[in-house]
C-alpha cells in the first residue's frame, strides 16, 4: 500500500481467562490470537470464519469494546489501544459499529430523532436544536428513510428498516470506518440486498473504509474489496477479493469457499471436512487446522504455519504446503 | 409417478385477540414418492406454518385449519389424534431448525433415538438400542457407542442436527419433512448434511419436503420448488425452470437479490424488491405482492391472481408473467 493504512492492527490478541476449575491451571479460551491486517481508507475488508472463530471478537477488539490482552492497534496514526477512557471517547467518534441485531442495538424507548441526535450531541457535531434537527433529516435521506420517522420508535419499523436506523447512527458523528457485525445476516433475502446496496452506496460517496465481519460468503463476495479468513482465532488467508474466490490456497479457505450452495452454473466439486470447529480452549497444536485437513502431514502437527508471501504481495497463506499462485492438485 | 401426499387449498389462520390471522391461504401441492419438493419463502410467508400444519402440530384451539391433506388415501386433517401419532414420525419424519430446542436435554441419545422406535415398532429395549446404534452410524456420528450414552449439551450443532435426522429416520418414513434443517448451522458443518440428506433419500427412496429460506440449498437438493409469499403460492415449477425461467416478478426479483461468489460490486448493485414483507393481519385485495412489483397495474391490486400454467410443469400466479423463451 503506497499510502498509510487508516486501520493497522499489528498482532492482536485477545484472550478471556475461564473461571479456575479444581486445582488445574488455569484454562484460557484464545478467541484472538496474534492477529495482524490493515485497512485502507475507501477500502472494504471482510473478515470471514465460522462461529466461534474469534471474527467478533476481533471487531470489537479492534474498536476498543474490549481490551486486548496483547498486540496494538493504530487508528489514522494514533494508538488506540489502551487509552484511557477520556482519549478513547475522543477518537471513537470516527470508528463506529453496525450489529446483527438492530432491535437489540436501538433503545425501545428513544424515538429515532433522540437515538440520532445522541452521537451528534455527544460527540459536539453540530450546535443547536435546529442544527441537529436539520442533520437528522440529512441523515434519514442517506439511509433512505421518511424525514418523519425521526418522530417514531424503533419498535414500529421493519427489520430493514431498523438496520437503516443503525446505519444512520453509525454515520451521525461522520466515521471513517465502521465495522459492521453481521450487519445484514438477521434479514430477508429481499431486505438484504436493499441494506447491501445501500452500505455500498454510501461507502462510495463517503470514502468510508468497512470492516466486514461476516459468514456469508456470497455477501462478502459481493460487497468486499480484500477478504480474510479466520479459523479458531488465527487468520490462515488474507488478500485481494479475486484472489481468495477464485483462487482460494489455503485447504480451509478451499472448503469453506466449495461449501456455499450455487444457484448459479455447475455445482464444483465440494470439499467436505470431516467434523467440527475444535474448542478456542485447547486449540490444536502446529496448525490448528490440521485435525481436519485433507492435507495435512507431520510438520503440520507439531509448527504453527506463519502467514507469508504467495505469488504476489497481494496474498498471504498460513500453510505449510508448498502452494504456488496456480493452485495445488 | 406414485403421488404420496397431496395438499389442496389449505387455509391455516390462528385466532388472536386482536382478530384471526391468515398465515397460509389456499395452498396446494402434492409429493411423489422419492421426491424431494422445496418450499421457498421469506419470514412471514407461511411455509413454517405449512410444515407444521401437515403434522397437526398446531394447537387445535388456536388454529383454524382448513382443505385437504391426503396421504396415501387418508386424510390427516380429519383422522383421530391417536392415528395422527402413528403417522407422525413413524410414516412422516420431520426435523426441525433448531435441534437443541428439539431434542430433551435431560436424555441420553441413544434413548432418545430407541424412543422413537419403541413407540411405533413392537421390538425389545435392547433391539430398539441395537437399532439406535446403527442409525446413529448411518448418519455418520463418529464414535457413536460413547455419543449414545451422552446429553445433547455435549454435542455440537451439526452432530445434534445428525442424532434428529437418525430419529426422524428411525421408522423407515414415507415423507421427511425438514424445516430449515440446516439454517443455524455453520457452512462446512451445512455442506456435510446436505451430502447426507442426499445419500439418504438415494439410499431409503424417501420423499423429502424441504422447508427453506436458502435457494442455494434449493439448487443443490429440490427436484421441484414451490415459491411462497404472504401466505400464497406464486409459483411451482421443476428446480430448473425456477431457475432459469421464472415467471414470476417475486421469482425474479428473490434470484435477482442472491449475491453469489463469481459477481462483484463493480457489476453493478443486487436486484432490489422496495418495500417489506407484508404483516399477515392486513387484509388485502388483489395479488399480495403487488406493492412491491415493478410490472404491477391496477388490476393487480383488484383481483387476485389465479394460478395458471405457464408448462405442463410449471405455474405461476401472476397478472404479467414473465415469459421467457426456452433457450
Amino acid at each position: 500500500m503506497s499510502q498509510p493504512a487508516l486501520l493497522e492492527v499489528i498482532s492482536l490478541k485477545k484472550h478471556f481467562p475461564r473461571p479456575r476449575i479444581g486445582f488445574g491451571p488455569r484454562e484460557v479460551v484464545r478467541a484472538v490470537d496474534d492477529v495482524s491486517f490493515a485497512v485502507a481508507r475507501g477500502e472494504t475488508l471482510s473478515i470471514v470464519g465460522e462461529s466461534g472463530c474469534g471474527k467478533s471478537t476481533l471487531g470489537r477488539t479492534v474498536l476498543g469494546l474490549t481490551p486486548p490482552s496483547a498486540g496494538a492497534v493504530w487508528f489514522d496514526g494514533w494508538r488506540v489501544d489502551g487509552l484511557a477512557k477520556p482519549q478513547l471517547r475522543k477518537i471513537r467518534r470516527h470508528f463506529q459499529i453496525i450489529f446483527q441485531d438492530p432491535m437489540a442495538s436501538l433503545s425501545p424507548r428513544m424515538r429515532v430523532r433522540d437515538i440520532l441526535a445522541e452521537p451528534l450531541v455527544n460527540f459536539g457535531v453540530v450546535k443547536g436544536r435546529k442544527a441537529v434537527d436539520e442533520r437528522i433529516g440529512e441523515l434519514l435521506d442517506m439511509v433512505g428513510l421518511a424525514r418523519d420517522a425521526a418522530v417514531r420508535f424503533a419498535h414500529e419499523f421493519s427489520g430493514g428498516q431498523r438496520q437503516r436506523i443503525c446505519i444512520a447512527r453509525a454515520l451521525a458523528p461522520e466515521p471513517s470506518l465502521i465495522v459492521c457485525d453481521e450487519a445484514v445476516s438477521a434479514l430477508d433475502v429481499s431486505v438484504k440486498a436493499q441494506i447491501v446496496n445501500l452500505l455500498v452506496s454510501l461507502q462510495d460517496s463517503l470514502g468510508l473504509s468497512l470492516l466486514f465481519i461476516s459468514h456469508d460468503l456470497a455477501i462478502v463476495g459481493h460487497l468486499t474489496h480484500r477478504i480474510a479468513v479466520m479459523y479458531l482465532g488465527v487468520m490462515v488467508e488474507i488478500g485481494d477479493r479475486d484472489l481468495i474466490l477464485d483462487r482460494p490456497l489455503h485447504p480451509y479457505t478451499r472448503a469453506l469457499i466449495s461449501s456455499v450452495p450455487k444457484t448459479r452454473g455447475e455445482a464444483s466439486r465440494r470439499i467436505v471436512l470431516a467434523g467440527d470447529v475444535p474448542s478456542p480452549i485447547n486449540p490444536p497444536s502446529g496448525c490448528r487446522f490440521h485435525t481436519r485437513c485433507p492435507k495435512a502431514f507431520d510438520r503440520c502437527k507439531v509448527e504453527e504455519p506463519k502467514l507469508r508471501s504467495v505469488g504476489t504481495q497481494r496474498r498471504m497463506v498460513a500453510c505449510h504446503l508448498d502452494i504456488s499462485e496456480q493452485g495445488m492438485s | 409417478m406414485t403421488v404420496v401426499l397431496e395438499v389442496q387449498r389449505l387455509n391455516v389462520s390462528f385466532v388472536a385477540t386482536s382478530g384471526s390471522v391468515r398465515a397460509v391461504r389456499g395452498v396446494s401441492f402434492s409429493v411423489a414418492r422419492s421426491e424431494t419438493l422445496a418450499i421457498v419463502g421469506e419470514s412471514g410467508s407461511g411455509k413454517s406454518v405449512t410444515a407444521l400444519s401437515l403434522m397437526r402440530l398446531h394447537d387445535a384451539e388456536r388454529t383454524k385449519i382448513s382443505g385437504s391433506v391426503k396421504f396415501k388415501g387418508a386424510e390427516l386433517l380429519e383422522v383421530s389424534e391417536a392415528e395422527m401419532r402413528s403417522v407422525r414420525g413413524n410414516e412422516i419424519g420431520m426435523i426441525f431448525q433448531e435441534p437443541m430446542s428439539s431434542l430433551n436435554p435431560l436424555m441420553q441419545i441413544g434413548n432418545q433415538v430407541a424412543e422413537a422406535i419403541l413407540l411405533h415398532q413392537s421390538v425389545s429395549r435392547s433391539e430398539a438400542k441395537q437399532r439406535a446404534l446403527r442409525l446413529l452410524i448411518q448418519v455418520g456420528i463418529a464414535d457413536p457407542e460413547r455419543r449414545m450414552r451422552e446429553y445433547p449439551h455435549q454435542l455440537s450443532g451439526g452432530m445434534r442436527q445428525r442424532v434428529m435426522i437418525a430419529m426422524a429416520l428411525a421408522c423407515d418414513p414415507e415423507i421427511l419433512i425438514a424445516d430449515e434443517p440446516t439454517t443455524a448451522l455453520d457452512v462446512t458443518v451445512q455442506a456435510q448434511i446436505l451430502d447426507l440428506m442426499r445419500e439418504l433419500k438415494a439410499r431409503t427412496g424417501a420423499s423429502i419436503v424441504i422447508i427453506t429460506h436458502d435457494l442455494g440449498v434449493v439448487a443443490e437438493l429440490a427436484d421441484r420448488v414451490v415459491i411462497m409469499y404472504a401466505g400464497v403460492k406464486m409459483e411451482e415449477g421443476t428446480t430448473a425452470e425456477i431457475f432459469s425461467r421464472p415467471a414470476h416478478p417475486y421469482t425474479v426479483g428473490l434470484l435477482g437479490a442472491i449475491p453469489s461468489l463469481d459477481r462483484n460490486r463493480s457489476e453493478g448493485p443486487l436486484t432490489e424488491i422496495p418495500g417489506q414483507v407484508p404483516s399477515p393481519s392486513h387484509a388485502r385485495v388483489g395479488c399480495s405482492f403487488a406493492a412491491r412489483c415493478s410490472l404491477s397495474s391496477s388490476i393487480c391490486f383488484e383481483t387476485e391472481p389465479e394460478l395458471e400454467d405457464v408448462s405442463p410443469s410449471h405455474t405461476a400466479a401472476c397478472h404479467h408473467k414473465i415469459r421467457t423463451p426456452v433457450a
